[in-house]
């Protein structure tokens, strides 16, 4: 038997190409010609935009076009109906959410996300990028979380869900558990909050688009756990056939389920290579992924357990609720929750259980972080040397380092792009 | 030998997983198996990784077309070696007679494959397969934490001491890599349970949005995680395997918070909220603290 059967502790293949700076990863595709896409993004979590202009960030040097929610009229993503769990009551039933813009327009109608790019020259970070001013916001009231999307008289994310409430649902024999706690000889009572998170992958997402305008056709490599998936909701957005859009993910640095989902940027940046004639790359940066990746959990629940005398579970009420994930382009809301209960309903066996969840659609804060402000005549708390910030510490957040800094920091490890190799534009033969 | 895999490695070291699978079934050195993954144009379909999918499903569409293709390669190793198909045994990357040193190799079996001159009749060329799986059911996993704490009440700070877990994940095709990603998971769960906050002010503005706000653990938070397996081969899926990725980040929290609170009991301390940071714990020892001297 040759070495390495199943049932053996052998070391990674893929680390001899890791380990020695081989490894491909999408911020390692070099093709002729790449421009270098940058977001930029609203800093306040619900405006409407009133006006961008674009002329300044138009005439910096090295700009190669300007492109905005304007020139991109019309590409719009439908989303599939917002879904409670497989069986059971739901409140609206089936309802869908809007189209979503891939990109919010000048003076839309509303916006969550008011953005705006522009490609410089490769590799050459903006001396200083366009300022913020040049974007003009009317802001709008924000929900922060469940409790203040949920509140009477809540602002509201979309017009369209009254309540900020994407779908909310029951399921199992309400009657049947009523009478379980009737005689249960000890209820237990449970509320939890699992904390939302911030996935923080080692490698932020990214993604390289390439248009050969002779054939039509798309390639994009693209930092994602299910490049299938990318590529025919891209396919949908762009209107072309699965043949015409080749996804491809090199070597990805943790995904944690963030990854799965087909993402606005990866449809701009292949509308933009075609619109600019230029290959396209765009990589998010460490704050670009804490506001604008999916974040994890974020749900309140309650629970109650009905038990006999000798201990055994009679019955399990259970109410849940949760936040819509953020601003993946195939929002799947119901998902997380009804996946939940499923599991919860076959761990427990007992008459029946109902379970509410409802699921509140939220206003995802898509800003930037907040300016630092530094405290009237002190100086700054933060970090001292030689000793660690711990949660709870009062600190606020670091200036971003000098650009001449962030350069140098960059695949310090890793051989110069020229002597990389690069990805075969066909695909391996199999 | 090719293996393009619908499924996409994230860090978890698929190449070596699916490569241990083809070594398990035909006995070729691990070296020799290349597996292609994420690429649209090299493969059909896939549904991508995510929720513990990869080796539940992308393995057992490998185990299918692993069974095609020793089938395929039975049969024209009996048509080369003249011998009834029965009678072909498959070992070390040779189909031989059983019970004589009459034998071809796999690789010599690939190159007839591809010529229909030297194929049995109304075969057609070529060695390969392609077959998709879609789960009929899920895995069930399961699995222990336990987790010792030591609070420093004056700061409220909680140090994990020990932690151990073990865990039933069916079959087990590389076990290091395996406790790798329970690792993994138990760090990112302590992460949650202790560190890991997400702030959003009233104008809905992320406050913890950077590494320096929002405190992710680090190395000298975590402790050795001790780990062992009590398997039970999965039942819904033909490898017998269970999924793994998501184990380590379920099972901790709620260890943590259970040893945190088991040692804030004797002040009267009975919930704490995710993540039980320093300032969370020293409130609520401060809070239960006049009510047990009451």
């Amino acid at each position: 038997m040759a070495k390495f059967g199943v049932g053996q502790g052998m070391k990674r293949k893929e680390d001899q190409r890791f380990l020695t700076g081989q490894g491909m990863y999408t911020d390692d595709v070099a093709v002729d010609g790449l421009v270098r896409a940058v977001l930029v993004r609203a800093p306040m979590a619900h405006a409407r935009i009133t006006g961008i202009d674009t002329a300044a960030a138009g005439a910096a040097p090295g700009v190669l076009a300007v492109l905005t929610g304007d020139d991109l009229a019309g590409r719009r993503h439908r989303q599939p109906a917002l879904r409670g769990p497989d069986q059971g009551k739901r409140r609206p039933a089936g309802r869908s959410a809007p189209p979503t813009p891939c990109w919010p327009a000048t003076a839309s109608g509303t916006s969550a996300t008011p953005w705006r790019w522009w490609s410089p020259k490769p590799w050459s970070r903006p001396a200083t990028r366009p300022s913020w001013s040049s974007v003009s916001y009317d802001a709008l009231p924000a929900v922060s979380d469940i409790e203040s999307a949920s509140a009477d008289g809540a602002p509201l994310v979309w017009d369209e869900a009254p309540g900020n409430l994407c779908v909310d649902w029951e399921t199992g024999d309400a009657g049947a558990v009523k009478a379980a706690f009737a005689k249960a000889a000890t209820v237990t009572e449970l509320s939890l909050v699992n904390n939302r998170i911030v996935v923080n992958s080692i490698e932020p997402r990214g993604a390289v688009a390439e248009h050969d305008p002779a054939t039509g056709a798309y390639t994009l490599h693209v930092s994602t756990q299910g490049p299938h998936g990318v590529r025919d909701v891209l396919c949908q957005i762009l209107g072309v056939e699965a043949s015409a859009m080749r996804v491809v993910s090199p070597d990805v640095g943790g995904g944690f389920g963030m990854k799965i989902f087909p993402y606005r940027e990866h449809a701009l940046v292949a509308w933009a290579a075609r619109r600019v004639g230029r290959p396209v790359k765009w990589i998010g940066e460490r704050t670009e992924s804490f506001v604008s990746d999916t974040q994890g959990r974020d749900h309140r629940s309650t629970a109650r357990m009905a038990l006999d005398a000798d201990g055994r579970f009679l019955a399990l009420d259970g109410r849940h609720q949760g936040r819509s994930r953020r601003l993946p382009l195939a929002l799947r809301p119901g998902h997380p929750d009804r996946r939940r209960l499923r599991h919860a309903g076959r761990a427990v066996h007992h008459p029946g259980d109902p379970r509410a969840g409802a699921l509140l659609l939220h206003q995802h804060p898509a800003g930037r972080r907040l300016p630092r402000r530094r405290p009237p005549g002190g100086r700054l708390p933060g970090r001292t040397p030689g000793r660690r910030m711990r949660q709870g510490d009062r600190h606020r957040p670091r200036r971003d380092p000098a650009p001449q800094l962030r350069a140098g920091r960059r695949h310090a490890l890793t051989p110069p792009r020229s002597a990389r190799p690069t990805i075969p534009a066909t695909s391996p033969a199999t | 030998m090719v293996v393009p895999i619908g499924t996409r490695s994230t860090g978890q070291g698929h190449e070596t997983a699916y490569s241990q699978l083809i070594t398990e079934a035909f006995g070729i050195d691990n070296e020799l198996v290349t597996v292609i993954q994420g690429d649209t144009a090299a493969i059909e379909n896939g549904a991508g990784t995510d929720g513990s999918r990869s080796l539940p499903a992308g393995g057992s569409a490998l185990k299918a077309a692993i069974d095609v293709v020793i089938e395929k390669g039975k049969r024209i190793a009996a048509h080369a070696l003249e011998a009834a198909e029965a009678d072909i045994e498959l070992a070390d990357g040779r189909f031989t007679v059983a019970g004589t040193d009459r034998a071809i190799s796999l690789a010599d079996v690939a190159r007839r494959a591809e010529d229909p001159a030297q194929l049995p009749d109304g075969m057609a060329p070529g060695l390969s397969a392609s077959e998709s799986y879609k789960p009929k059911a899920s895995t069930y996993p399961n699995g222990s934490h336990v987790c010792e704490v030591e609070i420093d009440p004056d700061t409220g700070i909680v140090r994990v001491e020990r932690y151990t877990v073990v865990d039933d994940f069916g079959e087990v095709v590389n076990p290091m890599l395996l406790e790798g990603q329970v690792h993994g998971g138990v760090a990112q769960g302590i992460g949650q349970a202790l560190y890991e906050r997400c702030v959003y002010d009233s104008d809905a503005q992320l406050v913890s949005g950077s590494l320096m706000d929002y405190c992710l653990p680090r190395a000298d938070d975590l402790p050795m995680v001790g780990f062992a397996m009590s398997p039970t081969r999965c039942a819904t899926n033909p490898l017998g395997v269970k999924g793994c990725g998501e184990a380590g980040a379920i099972g901790a929290p709620p260890a943590v918070i259970n040893a945190v609170l088991d040692a804030l009991a004797p002040l009267g301390v009975t919930a704490i909220d995710m993540p039980a940071t320093p300032e969370r714990v020293w409130a609520a020892i401060q809070a239960a603290r006049p009510a047990a001297a009451a």
